[in-house]
């Protein structure tokens, strides 16, 4: 009893203590004053900022010149969940879809300023996709991983990784056709270049040319690159069926040559030749890639290339995927353009499968020795996905044949092909008149 | 609008096969060139390729072979999906 008396007692003197403005006490010493914050307004008071400093306020008080800027965010949030979801639940390109989205979610939280200047998300896209450090050091690692050996073996398969990236371009004609026509939708050169490379299959080169041609839309361009590339299993198989005969799905092809150490070392220093002296503009992508590729092959650099390959793109993956989700705010991806970037994203996938498939059709009309039209798709790059995609469609026609190496050679064509149009589409820059 | 993305479609489309093209003619000529290494090493690699140690039967052989080989998918199905490239 006595106890709880005694609470009562100092319960009530520390409120009476905090109730006096602090003003009145501090000044009863004149000449002592702290530095820096010394002085808090009343109990009641705090809490009403308090409760205003909520995330709960904020998301359903409207903000000063934009009354659903708080609903856009909880909607981001929601956003951000569902890539977490096909990330966890459906193992959709997990590795970048978890960071996206918890980038994504991060960003949304009202009062923190995460990608505001100042913010760590802020920091982290500025310094490393803003720059384009990021997605060219995962390119580097993706060299490291990339063996060359199938297309070396194997080089007619370059075409179809050249006719897969006809589905660039298509595309890029779409989006202006969009904006032509759909009111809402405004893409300029610029833009619809970067709406174009989703087609290209290739995450870093997406992110790359669109953080250096259209950096507000990388969000959505991010988002809609790295979800077709998990659904390719989906997206390609009808369109290779359509295209094919029975027949056609069963040729079988003969086995590759054996391909030298020297051969492979001299590869990537070829492609960069070509690249120093053709097209300037892809070196930043291709140099990188080749980089990459040399460390695997020659074989000196173990360790440099063990380290590209796990701990390096580790690491670079994580913070691209906190920098694209950073992105991910209301006012950049709640509009018409996302649902054109989105629609974009799945022609240019469709097209360019189908013009791989093509290309390898056109090619058995003038070459001897036959090759598998189902390898034809894999020319889209996402590697292995598409490869893998070629090999079980090939399958289910003849469950004896194997694909999947021949498969190989044009997908890792389709990472040359697309970062050579990337290179292209880049000196857009300097043509701009 | 749509005309100059027809212009730079012409252009990017020629570009990539144009540089493509080329790779595959350098390929060509480096296989062409560096022949004789590869040879080499093919050969090298068929003359050191390990025989079946004699002495065991074939079939207690067979066993040893199908416990590893179902040890090693079993490896592979556990792994699958963690090596993805980004």
């Amino acid at each position: 009893m006595f106890m709880k008396k005694q609470f009562l007692i100092i319960a009530c003197f520390m409120l009476l203590l905090f109730s006096i403005p602090l003003s009145a006490r501090a000044g009863d010493l004149p000449g002592q004053k702290a530095k820096g914050q010394t002085l808090l307004p009343p109990v009641s008071e705090m809490i009403v900022n308090f409760t205003r400093s909520t995330g709960l306020f904020s998301f359903f008080s409207p903000g000063p010149g934009n009354e659903f800027k708080g609903v856009g965010n909880l909607f981001m949030i929601g956003v951000g969940l569902l890539l977490l979801y096909l990330a966890i639940k459906k193992n959709f390109e997990p590795l970048l879809l978890v960071p996206i989205g918890f980038g994504a979610i991060l960003s949304n939280t009202p009062l923190a300023f995460m990608s505001d200047p100042g913010g760590v998300l802020y920091y982290i896209y500025t310094i490393g996709i803003k720059t384009g450090v990021f997605p060219l050091l995962i390119f580097m690692g993706v060299g490291a991983m990339t063996d060359f050996g199938p297309l070396i073996a194997n080089p007619k398969t370059l075409l179809l990784g050249a006719a897969a990236q006809v589905g660039i371009f298509i595309t890029l004609i779409g989006a202006l056709i969009l904006s032509e026509f759909v009111p809402g939708i405004h893409f300029d050169l610029f833009e619809a270049a970067s709406i174009g490379i989703i087609g290209g299959a290739d995450g870093p080169t997406a992110i790359f040319l669109s953080s250096q041609l259209a950096p507000h839309l990388l969000g959505p361009i991010a988002v809609a690159a790295y979800s077709y590339m998990a659904l390719v299993p989906l997206i390609q198989p009808p369109i290779m069926r359509a295209l094919t005969t029975l027949d056609e799905r069963k040729i079988r092809m003969k086995q590759m040559r054996h391909v030298g150490k020297v051969e492979k070392i001299i590869f990537p220093l070829m492609v960069l030749g070509l690249c120093i002296f053709l097209l300037p503009t892809a070196a930043p992508l291709i140099g990188f890639f080749m980089f990459g590729n040399l460390m695997r092959e020659c074989h000196v650099v173990d360790r440099l290339s063990k380290t590209a390959q796990n701990a390096l793109i580790n690491i670079v993956t994580i913070l691209l995927g906190l920098g694209v989700g950073s992105q991910l705010s209301a006012h950049q991806f709640l509009n018409l353009s996302t649902l054109g970037i989105l629609f974009l994203g799945s022609i240019a996938f469709s097209i360019g499968t189908a013009s791989g498939v093509l290309m390898a059709k056109l090619m058995n009309l003038f070459f001897e020795t036959k090759i598998n039209p189902l390898i034809g798709s894999a020319g889209v790059s996402a590697v292995p996905m598409a490869a893998r995609v070629s090999q079980k469609v090939g399958m289910e026609a003849d469950p004896q044949n194997i694909l999947l190496m021949h498969a190989m050679g044009p997908n890792v064509a389709g990472v040359i092909g697309s970062a050579v149009a990337a290179g292209v589409l880049l000196t857009l820059k300097s043509l701009a008149v | 609008m749509i005309v100059q993305g027809l212009k730079l479609t012409l252009v990017g489309i020629i570009v990539v096969f144009l540089f493509l093209i080329l790779l595959l003619i350098l390929i060509h000529l480096s296989a062409k060139l560096l022949k004789p290494y590869t040879r080499k090493e093919a050969s090298s690699l068929t003359s050191h390729r390990p025989s079946i140690p004699r002495g065991k039967s074939l079939f207690e052989d067979n066993h040893k072979l199908t416990a590893i080989i179902s040890a090693a998918i079993a490896a592979h199905r556990k792994r699958r999906g963690r090596y993805r490239l980004p």
